[in-house]
């Protein structure tokens, strides 16, 4: 634009009051940056804007001033935007320094906070899993308890009677109560069956032998509760080479009858 | 002196913020009062543009005007906002310098040795409306345009005009004013 012109267009005027459209004020600041002639104008009507400031001087009321200076007391500066651009710059004065360090403590913390709580996590869930454990092994511990102080009521009990299945050194117990109705087999002599093999335990009943289910595997276990079948008057122990068992024993290992001594 | 208040402002400086307020705080008031034209409002404007030339003062930049110019302006926006908000009707009256209630200044220059009014007046009338409407009122240009019914290039044009015969009428008033009080101080 030429200077003459815009000199006498009153955008100058608008500007410092204000009063410019966006598009207005970069023709402006343009023209300012521009010519000198257009500073030192700019100049001028500053100045005589200032004067008429000044000319219409109305003193504020005394009070006011002590509560401006106390609301400023309570009143942080406003970050720039300057100063936010300028934040991945050296810093150049004390509080951007301090802003640096604060956002760098803060990554920190956070980071540091953050391998916390994954770390606190992964404790809990091993926490967890071995409360789980425990608990197993304690359920396992009071269902022993229970079924040993079952038997040894039932080994306390006169009615009671003990009855050996043995061979060479293979021996199994038989504490058999008809009064309670309870059988349990004591498997802590009884060896381990040959590979492949398999314990079945039977009850003779009027020369009819009726299964009583398989012997656990788990020998050392000692102690294995039996169903307990009325009238029995023998027991037995066959190998079988089904793990499920058979309704007939096809190999009887150890027999013997009750009260046989 | 505008250096030493914006170097003032910069580092936070609560006793040349004092100082500033001392220096231009009538200035502002009086252009506040033009605008909003209640006392009880004026004074809570006037605060918060003192608030937010301390807020801001460390982002104020000396290449793109004085320092007057940019509290004038906060003052100006915040005035004209508080009659928005407000629901102000400052369209009621036409005359502000009439109602102005002026008084006796810090800087013990008063508004009766600069006569404001008598210096408006020797204005031509079409300059005297358009000042008093954009710089007493706070009327934008286009508000003016509406108001008066003048196009808006020639109410540019016109404000250009009426800031030249301002600053010589001014000019000449407040030196003749400045004289006058230095003289009957002694």
């Amino acid at each position: 634009m030429d200077l003459q012109k815009f000199l006498e267009s009153g955008l100058l005027e608008l500007y410092l009051l204000d009063q410019c459209s966006s598009t207005e004020r970069i023709l402006v600041e343009k023209m300012i940056q521009q010519y000198a002639e257009v500073r030192e104008e700019k100049d001028q009507i500053e100045h005589t804007l200032e004067r008429v400031g000044q000319s219409a001087f109305l003193v504020p009321p005394p009070h006011l001033k002590s509560r401006i200076l106390d609301a400023i007391k309570n009143t942080p500066p406003d970050p720039s935007p300057e100063v936010s651009k300028e934040v991945n710059l050296p810093p150049t004065n004390g509080s951007k320094g301090l802003l640096l360090a604060l956002t760098a403590g803060l990554l920190l913390a956070g980071s540091y906070l953050f391998y916390q709580n994954n770390a606190l996590k992964t404790q809990n869930q091993n926490l967890e899993a071995a409360l789980t454990t425990q608990q197993q092994q304690l359920d396992d511990c009071t269902q022993k308890r229970a079924q040993n102080q079952q038997n040894y009521a039932l080994l306390r009990d006169s009615n009671t009677t003990i009855v050996r299945l043995q061979k060479a050194q293979n021996t199994a117990l038989v504490y058999h109560n008809p009064a309670l109705g309870q059988t349990i087999l004591d498997l802590s002599g009884l060896t381990a069956p040959p590979a492949g093999k398999y314990y079945q335990f039977w009850a003779i009943v009027n020369n009819v032998p009726q299964s009583m289910g398989m012997v656990s595997q788990q020998l050392s276990s000692g102690w294995q509760a039996l169903p307990f079948v009325p009238g029995a008057t023998n027991f037995a122990i066959s190998i079988e080479d089904v793990p499920e068992g058979r309704l007939q024993p096809s190999n009887v290992e150890m027999i013997k009858v009750i009260g046989a001594g | 002196m505008q250096e030493y208040y914006v170097a003032g402002l910069q580092r936070q400086d609560e006793k040349v913020f004092s100082e500033l307020y001392d220096a231009y705080g009538g200035a502002l008031h009086g252009a506040v009062v033009g605008i909003v034209r209640q006392h009880e409002i004026a004074e809570q404007v006037l605060q918060d543009t003192f608030v937010k030339i301390w807020r801001n003062g460390a982002t104020y930049d000396v290449n793109k005007g004085r320092l007057y110019t940019w509290m004038l302006n906060i003052a100006r926006n915040t005035a004209i906002d508080a009659t928005r908000s407000a629901d102000f009707q400052r369209r009621k009256s036409m005359d502000s310098t009439d109602q102005l209630e002026y008084r006796a200044g810090q800087t013990g220059i008063t508004v009766d040795h600069i006569g404001v009014r008598d210096t408006l007046n020797q204005l031509d009338e079409k300059y005297r409306v358009l000042v008093d409407m954009i710089y007493f009122k706070g009327y934008t240009q286009e508000e003016v345009a509406e108001e008066t019914g003048i196009p808006l290039g020639t109410i540019k044009t016109r404000l250009r005009a009426a800031m030249q015969e301002l600053r010589r009428v001014f000019g000449s008033a407040f030196i003749a004013s400045l004289t006058a009080y230095l003289l009957n101080r002694q």
